[in-house]
């Protein structure tokens, strides 16, 4: 499928067109909201708005490659994960002491993991530590840009990857120990 | 990113159905309606925005031509009398001379008589304002006003004393009417000079002397003040 063709139909309302994206960004959209919202049906509900408007900011959008086209949605859907996630959950963000150190740590996972498991490593961190996690390692955004979204500063969104990170080696340890 | 971050990141993005499986059919069937909705939707609120605008302007023309409609209204008076006046000056272009010794005798007492080439007419306080000739217009009235259009209304300034004059228009002679209007109201200034006449006891009193020049009362109108003296 010719993305740049597909995306040119769906600006003039072509329906097909649109389930041909949905079609294939679907299942990627809702593996990427559920990281963030740990519950299905929360996913769902994010990937709804997301795909809504996404359709409706294709008309404005233009197009230049197909990874392109695929960073921005992603990056409404993800930005759409986290409008639920505000609405529907209090994040309790705490900054860390002057003390604390902030180097950065190992988690200690070992490369015969699977996504899966490393997966359900993520879903158990609190959903304030999970966001900054997932959009720092996985999304690759950059602390500024954490704070931004989050409406934090930057020096909560270290801590709370921070934390995050002890969290999730403190788990895979009772998981091996297990 | 260390290492280890980037293996995180390409196990994450590894996933496949196998490992977490999601029903997207439902989900689309969820997602239609709803873009169709913001189509619909989107329709409505450039519908609501259009029938805004046009409330708006609509008002704005209502509430920016009330005032000249009321004014026009009030204008839309129809004169009623100088038709009539027009057939008996056409019969008989009598000269000013005639009409002015009328009153200069014993006939003082009976003015209603007067038939001749120059009607003096009165109006009184007591006349409505259908009956009155629109005096102070401007050229909006130059076209004849069907009665239906009329509004009567309460007066609620004092009405004028006005006598209305009305000069014949006699082609072949090619009066000037202006200088005929002129000669006319100096002779009616006349009859109070030495005291020979009484406007009083004619009861037409006059404040203001209009001429009737042709077929148009407006436009060939000329207004005379009397003088103080005749006031008195």
């Amino acid at each position: 499928m010719n993305l740049n063709v597909t995306i040119q139909h769906c600006k003039a309302g072509n329906r097909k067109a649109q389930k041909a994206i949905f079609d294939l960004f679907s299942k990627t959209f809702l593996r990427l909201s559920f990281r963030y919202l740990n519950d299905r049906q929360y996913a769902e509900d994010a990937c709804l708005e997301a795909f809504a408007l996404i359709f409706e900011s294709l008309k404005t959008f233009d197009y230049q490659s197909d990874a392109q086209t695929e960073a921005w949605m992603k990056r409404i859907v993800v930005n759409q994960s986290l409008k639920i996630l505000r609405r529907n959950k209090n994040f309790l963000f705490q900054s860390l002491s002057d003390q604390d150190p902030l180097e950065s740590t190992d988690i200690g996972i070992e490369d015969d993991m699977s996504g899966r498991e490393i997966l359900e490593l993520i879903s158990s961190l609190p959903d304030g530590y999970r966001a900054v996690f997932n959009l720092y390692v996985i999304e690759g955004y950059s602390h500024t840009e954490i704070a931004s979204a989050l409406n934090i500063t930057e020096g909560t969104s270290r801590s709370q990857l921070f934390k995050a990170k002890m969290m999730l080696k403190k788990n895979l340890e009772m998981k091996k120990v297990i | 990113m260390t290492p280890e971050e980037q293996h995180i990141k390409e196990k994450i993005d590894g996933l496949s159905d196998l490992d977490v499986f999601f029903n997207d059919t439902k989900l689309w069937e969820r997602l239609e309606p709803r873009l169709a909705q913001s189509k619909s939707r989107k329709q409505k609120v450039v519908w609501l925005w259009a029938a805004a605008c046009l409330a708006i302007m609509g008002l704005s023309f209502y509430f920016y031509l009330l005032p000249a409609n009321k004014q026009q209204k009030i204008y839309a008076v129809t004169p009623t009398h100088a038709k009539s006046h027009a057939t008996i000056i056409k019969e008989e272009p009598a000269p000013l001379k005639q009409t002015v010794k009328k009153p200069h005798g014993v006939i003082l007492a009976k003015p209603e008589t007067q038939e001749d080439s120059v009607k003096i007419e009165e109006t009184n306080e007591r006349l409505t304002l259908t009956s009155l000739n629109y005096l102070k217009t401007t050229g909006k009235l130059s076209l004849p006003v069907s009665t239906k259009d009329t509004i009567p209304y309460a007066i609620t300034y004092k009405a004028q004393r006005v006598t209305t004059m009305n000069l014949p228009v006699i082609p072949d002679a090619m009066m000037k009417r202006e200088s005929f209007a002129k000669r006319a109201f100096r002779q009616i200034k006349s009859f109070n000079t030495e005291g020979k006449i009484d406007w009083r006891e004619l009861n037409i009193e006059p404040r203001n002397v209009w001429a009737y020049l042709g077929r148009s009362f407006i436009a060939d109108t000329i207004q005379i003040k009397t003088p103080k003296h005749i006031k008195k």
